[in-house]
């Protein structure tokens, strides 16, 4: 096990509940690595401290006037449901991540540098998009951006705090248009332009993570 | 006043002095009230509220770090959970749809840009905010909820659901609208920054 992955299992899992192999694995890791084990120490007394803060703290004045007043003429029958919406800027997000997946598809087609990242050569070729089930596609994709986040997350402390909230916020846009994607494939399965939609917005996301690697020094 | 010049909410688990008094009512009791809140009965309604509000509060604070924003969203969701009781059919425990509803209800205030955004100054002065009802007192705790406020805040949101509330990483992307790897980057994140607030 190396370092990057012990210190990737223990932020997923605090050395919580895990199987024997990847116990022993991470136990043998730490008894050889000194810096390792300190930051397993540290998440775990952090973990502790978290889970020992109180779960209730009182508001300082009575707010129940407040919601008592705002019971009347509202009734407690209406069922709960979810609209599914795509949020304001997905429309303009979608056709930029459309545009982008031409983009890195045609790159990809003629082998030309641009799209070195090794995650994406994965699956470079599966991109036949009708041809392939949503959930293998993004099986992969979620592979391949999880390694970038990680990868990001150890050093994005180099980068100042106002680029990091645009890389955020961009970020979470691009989660909810892979949200609102996904949800239209799964009501309409056998659409091949919303499947290529889900995909355009996994490409935009790893495109925005590669940004910020290359932001960081990363490579 | 301006915003930057209000203080950052920081819950003292110090404190003990509980200025809600809570009515309390067993679990049985709960599905009692549930059911008479359902057939709209206000009173049973406020037994509930008198239950979990403390609950509700700890959470609205922390994730808003506002003490007063934290009050408006407490009452939004116990007015939410009011017009949604017809929808809760006990599949799980009256609390964690409670919970849940809280939860939505901050974020999607978030969403609505309705929040500001302004970053406010952290002060020493955590007296207006001492209502934890559970009598423990260590520096440690002070510190490490004093730290929590200082973090970005999706970084801030996914540590107190994780962390503090127990969510696991599935359920934090699906509130947040987010992606599992995301909420464990925020984690990461989070643990990171606090490492480094704690060492100081």
């Amino acid at each position: 096990m190396t370092c990057s992955q012990c210190r990737k299992l223990l932020h997923e899992t605090g050395g919580i509940d895990l199987d024997p192999a990847a116990r022993a694995a991470l136990e043998e890791h730490l008894t050889g690595c000194e810096e390792c084990r300190r930051q397993a120490e540290e998440i775990a007394a952090l973990t502790r401290a978290a889970a020992e803060l109180p779960h209730q703290i009182a508001p300082q004045r009575d707010l129940w006037p407040g919601i008592r007043a705002r019971l009347d003429g509202v009734g407690t029958g209406e069922p709960e449901f979810r609209t599914w919406h795509f949020p304001r800027l997905t429309r303009p997000l979608a056709v930029a991540a459309s545009l982008l997946a031409i983009l890195v598809g045609t790159l990809s087609l003629l082998n030309l540098p641009g799209t070195g990242y090794a995650g994406l050569e994965r699956f470079s070729g599966e991109r036949t998009i009708g041809l392939i089930t949503t959930t293998a596609m993004e099986k992969q994709y979620v592979g391949a951006t999880e390694e970038l986040i990680y990868a990001v997350a150890e050093v994005r402390g180099a980068l100042p705090e106002t680029t990091l909230a645009v890389i955020d916020e961009n970020l979470e846009l691009v989660d909810q248009a892979i949200i609102a994607s996904r949800t239209a494939v799964q009501k309409y399965p056998a659409d091949i332009g919303l499947q290529a939609m889900l995909a355009a917005a996994w490409e935009q996301k790893i495109a925005l993570l590669q940004q910020t690697a290359r932001l960081t020094g990363l490579y | 006043m301006n915003a930057r010049n209000r203080q950052k909410a920081v819950p003292d688990p110090g404190k003990d002095e509980a200025r809600t008094v809570s009515e309390p009512i067993s679990d049985r009791d709960v599905r009692e009230m549930v059911t008479r809140a359902q057939a709209g009965d206000h009173e049973a309604f406020e037994s509930l509220y008198r239950k979990y509000v403390n609950r509700v509060y700890a959470l609205c604070l922390r994730l808003t770090t506002d003490a007063r924003e934290a009050e408006r969203l407490t009452q939004d969701a116990f007015v939410q959970a009011w017009q949604k009781m017809g929808s809760f059919r006990g599949e799980a425990a009256f609390s964690t749809w409670l919970h849940r509803l809280a939860v939505n209800t901050v974020w999607q205030e978030r969403r609505a840009g309705k929040r500001r955004r302004d970053r406010i100054m952290l002060t020493d002065d955590t007296a207006a905010l001492s209502g934890s009802v559970e009598p423990r007192a260590s520096e440690t705790a002070i510190d490490l909820e004093r730290a929590i406020t200082t973090l970005p805040e999706r970084a801030r949101m996914v540590f107190v659901l994780h962390e503090i509330e127990g969510y696991r990483h599935e359920e934090i992307a699906e509130m947040m609208e987010t992606s599992v790897g995301t909420s464990k980057a925020q984690l990461h994140r989070a643990r990171s920054l606090l490492r480094k607030a704690l060492e100081q």
